[in-house]
């Protein structure tokens, strides 16, 4: 025994490591006028605690390979470990990240973590000191001949070192599905996600690295109960850590929010300073509009917005308390939407010389199954997590609770599809989000962009060259120039011979700006028709009527103020469709005329809140027009 | 009978036979003893972390075994002025231990199952594969990590939306055009529509010019001859004339381009045939 435990004591401790250097090859493929690449930044897997007590038992891995076009079972589960569920992306994505909940990737060593009762215990002091004697020590009531260390190893490493944290295994999941070869097909991020909350209401936010090189530990809300105070544990344990180490974080959900997700307020509680608004442009470039748990670009209401497509994928509360405590259910709270956010920010820029709202837009799943990109209407499994269990059978009736969507992907502008490139596409807000569809979109504004540039070959090049992109800032003004120009070209989803790209009916640009100390919103139309008549046979989800295989337009703004702080994005909107929730109505024959026909879990088919006709669309991110000395 | 503490021991008593008459209701056409082992190897697990004394060290465990405890005993009891030495949060976790509480929450359970399955990964990863068994790992599955046919175009675009019913027709007409006046692909694009995608295309997989042009277009272009202008081609968008520069087969990857997915893979392997080694040797010692 004493030859033992002299043997663990002065033996070898090898460490936990991971190749992670971000040495690869050059892509063969590098496009300096940008690719559109498509992905999902917001998967859950078997390792967010809300996503296995729904029986996902899918692991990153799991989800990579899926997101790379392999087939995954999802649950229920029969008795032998075989899924009953299956499903298949009809195109493999771009690119994606894991991001499970932060809380419950963390150190998990009680003797490790001085804030924890027991840390200061005798077993623990020894544990620090000679962490192999403490394993038996730990284990002194073991008994029996089988071997005691197999799932540990011989000196119990394996279960005292923090490598039992789900976040090695993460990480090691997104080094595996990441192609470093020349061909560069797929691109997976570290990532995870802060679950805040305030009051009950959604204050989450992703997390997502640069690189391989992250945080020892993600920083969750268990450290951080405040954004800033996330920022900067993060700027500490990677900005500063000397690993080359960068991030960036994306929230969701502001539906949800009840009006917190974008105060008005900064750390100390008081009004924002410019470096205060700096700090959070520069760490929460991006915002995740829309995903399963809704649409967060607008509120079709009067306290909101007159914009009829606003009424797009809403959940009726303000947060997500109202869904399971009716009684404190309110309606959806205006300052929860990021369109009056980018109008927040206008006035803060007014007020203290910086926004804290100039951030971009895209749109992901939130997937609970681990099935990044799984976002056709047609073939909706549910969320997974919060809405209807699917742990011990498939789901009766409607695979979800009627408000979730399939949700949507983001898409990235960048020269090739390697970290560096589409992070740094990210950074610049040169990105956009649909609601599910492919559609690629392009949006430039300048002050002198040709105006015939929809018919000429050099669209994209002069865009660049004589313009900025979306996410961008619009240069100073010219004098001898009235108002800016916006070019919008996009294209339909290409779609496939079993899931058809949805036509497109138009495109529009929603203006958002400040005058006299008031936002204003205006949506204009651009190109396309919105009374094009088109619509949908609810008999068969067949679409009806004409629309535009691309649609593009040049368009300048009529009613340009120079002194006026503005935001500029565009809204491509498809033809109308059957959402999710009518395809699996009519599929099981569902008649709302005749009771009979509406069985066990098929009651919302027929519910005063269903909407069973949508129109997909795209939101690029806004670009930017900030009225110099000279304009006011 | 008024006690919180006895309530939850038995409505948790009542929801795990529930739940287990529910399993076995749910796979009813499954036989007996299938049910039963799918069940005891989670058992196994569970009962081999705890005897490890995994649910003595994990912080995430404690957390929801003194929140179990703060529940059962009620906040006024444990937090606040009247809380005394009892309600200290290693006590509570203490006597959580003692009630047997980490073996009723599932969440505990789960985590602890977890934590063992991630541990033997741990273990796994830690015996880095050579080369040698990398190599073999990707001789014996080239078709996980084939890499796929490319093909490597130029196209020339005619508009449905500019051309409307004439575009048959237009694209025909350029097609002889091409071809008669032997314009290289560098010069073509001149001649078509503008399309936001560029002319010249690097070699792409059969997916990938799905994403830009539809599944049809790739069964089209996989027919025409290379180094001459083809087409029409059909596109979500209009009509192409292709150029069709090279096109290269699917061919087994070198491990250089696939190092880190055959790691993956190959630790995986490993990791569920430990995993299956122990469960065995755990059932054989099962009582």
């Amino acid at each position: 025994m004493f030859a033992l435990c002299a043997a663990l004591l002065f033996g070898a401790w090898p460490a936990f490591a991971l190749d992670g250097g971000e040495g690869r090859e050059p892509c063969a493929s590098v496009n300096p006028l940008r690719n559109a690449y498509f992905g999902d930044l917001h998967v859950h897997t078997t390792f967010s605690q809300d996503a296995s007590t729904q029986g996902t038992r899918n692991t990153p891995r799991d989800a990579y390979r899926f997101a790379r076009g392999e087939p995954l079972g999802i649950q229920p589960y029969d008795a032998t470990g075989r899924p009953l569920r299956s499903l298949k992306l009809d195109r493999p994505l771009d690119f994606a990240a894991i991001t499970d909940h932060a809380e419950l990737l963390g150190e998990t060593e009680i003797c490790r973590d001085p804030k924890l009762p027991g840390h200061d215990s005798w077993i623990c002091a020894i544990y620090r000191r000679w962490p192999r004697i403490a394993f038996f020590l730990m284990n002194w009531r073991t008994s029996g001949p089988r071997e005691r260390f197999a799932f540990c190893g011989p000196d119990g490493r394996f279960c005292l070192e923090a490598a039992l944290s789900p976040w090695r295994e993460i990480q090691a999941a997104a080094e595996g599905a990441y192609d470093r070869s020349a061909a560069c097909r797929f691109t997976s991020f570290v990532g995870y996600e802060w679950t805040a909350a305030r009051d009950l209401y959604n204050l989450h936010r992703n997390v997502i690295f640069r690189s391989a090189a992250v945080p020892e530990l993600p920083v969750s809300f268990y450290e951080a109960e405040h954004a800033w105070q996330l920022w900067q544990a993060l700027d500490e344990s990677c900005r500063h850590a000397g690993s080359g180490c960068d991030y960036l974080v994306i929230p969701h959900n502001s539906n949800l929010s009840g009006g917190l997700m974008f105060e008005s307020s900064g750390p100390g509680g008081g009004p924002r300073s410019a470096g205060e608004a700096r700090e959070q442009a520069s760490n929460e470039p991006l915002v995740e509009v829309m995903q399963h748990k809704g649409d967060s670009e607008c509120l079709y209401d009067p306290a909101g917005s007159a914009d009829e497509l606003c009424a797009f994928e809403k959940l009726p509360w303000d947060g997500f308390t109202g869904k399971f405590v009716s009684w404190l259910a309110k309606p959806p709270h205006p300052r929860s939407f990021v369109r009056d956010a980018l109008e927040q920010g206008l006035l803060e820029q007014q007020r203290v010389g910086a926004n804290p709202f100039q951030f971009g837009l895209l749109a992901s799943t939130d997937t609970h199954l681990g099935t990044p990109g799984a976002v056709a209407e047609g073939d909706f499994k549910g969320h997974g997590g919060a809405g209807k269990p699917a742990r011990e059978a498939v789901p009766v009736g409607l695979p979800d609770d009627l408000e979730f969507n399939p949700g949507g992907l983001a898409v990235l502008w960048a020269e090739e599809n390697s970290r560096g490139s589409l992070f740094a596409a990210m950074r610049r807000r040169e990105a956009y989000g649909t609601s599910g569809p492919r559609i690629t979109a392009r949006f430039f504004a300048g002050w002198q962009l040709p105006a015939d540039l929809c018919e000429r070959n050099d669209f994209v090049e002069q865009g660049y060259a004589a313009g900025v992109p979306m996410g961008a800032v619009l240069p100073q003004r010219p004098e001898a120039v009235s108002a800016p120009r916006f070019a919008v070209w996009a294209l339909r989803d290409p779609g496939s011979p079993e899931r058809p790209g949805g036509l497109l009916q138009r495109i529009q640009i929603v203006k958002g700006w400040v005058e006299q100390g008031q936002t204003r919103e205006r949506i204009y139309e651009v190109v396309g028709d919105p009374n094009n008549g088109a619509g949908v046979d609810l008999l068969s989800c067949t679409p009806i009527g004409v629309g535009s295989d691309d649609l593009c337009g040049v368009w300048q703004d009529p009613d340009f103020e120079a002194e006026h702080p503005a935001f500029y994005y565009a809204r491509v909107i498809e033809n109308p469709s059957c959402r999710w929730s009518a395809r699996v109505c009519l599929a099981k024959g569902v008649d709302c005329n005749r009771p009979e026909t509406i069985a066990d879990g098929l009651a919302p088919c027929c519910s005063e809140g269903h909407r069973p006709i949508i129109q997909e669309r795209a939101w690029t991110s806004p670009i930017w027009y900030e009225p110099t000395e000279r304009s006011r | 009978m008024r006690s919180p503490l006895l309530h939850f021991l038995l409505i948790g008593a009542l929801l795990v036979a529930l739940r287990h008459g529910v399993s076995v209701l749910a796979h009813g056409t499954v036989s007996g003893p299938q049910v039963a082992l799918a069940a005891s190897d989670e058992e196994l697990l569970f009962a081999e972390a705890v005897d490890l004394g995994l649910h003595r060290r994990d912080s995430l465990v404690m957390r929801r075994l003194v929140r179990d405890m703060q529940f059962l005993r009620g906040p006024h009891r444990t937090t606040g002025e009247g809380a005394g030495e009892a309600s200290h949060p290693e006590a509570l976790f203490r006597d959580a231990l003692a009630l047997g509480l980490h073996e009723a929450d599932l969440v505990v359970r789960r985590r602890l199952v977890q934590k063992l399955k991630l541990a033997l990964k741990a273990a796994v990863r830690d015996e880095a594969p050579s080369q040698e068994e990398l190599e073999r790992y990707l001789d014996d599955h080239p078709e996980a990590f084939e890499q796929p046919a490319t093909w490597q175009i130029s196209q020339v675009f005619l508009s449905r939306r500019v051309r409307g019913e004439k575009l048959d027709a237009s694209a025909r007409q350029l097609l002889r055009r091409l071809r008669d006046g032997v314009v290289p692909p560098e010069r073509a694009a001149f001649f078509g529509d503008p399309l936001l995608m560029a002319s010249a295309l690097p070699p792409l997989s059969a997916k990938q010019l799905e994403g830009l042009f539809g599944r049809a277009f790739v069964a089209e272009i996989d027919r025409l001859e290379t180094r001459a202008w083809g087409g029409p081609v059909a596109s979500a968008y209009g009509l192409h004339l292709v150029w069709l520069h090279a096109h290269r087969p699917p061919r087994p990857a070198r491990l250089g381009e696939v190092r880190s997915a055959v790691r993956e893979a190959l630790v995986e392997e490993r990791s569920r045939a430990r995993l299956e080694a122990q469960l065995a040797s755990l059932r054989v010692a099962a009582p």
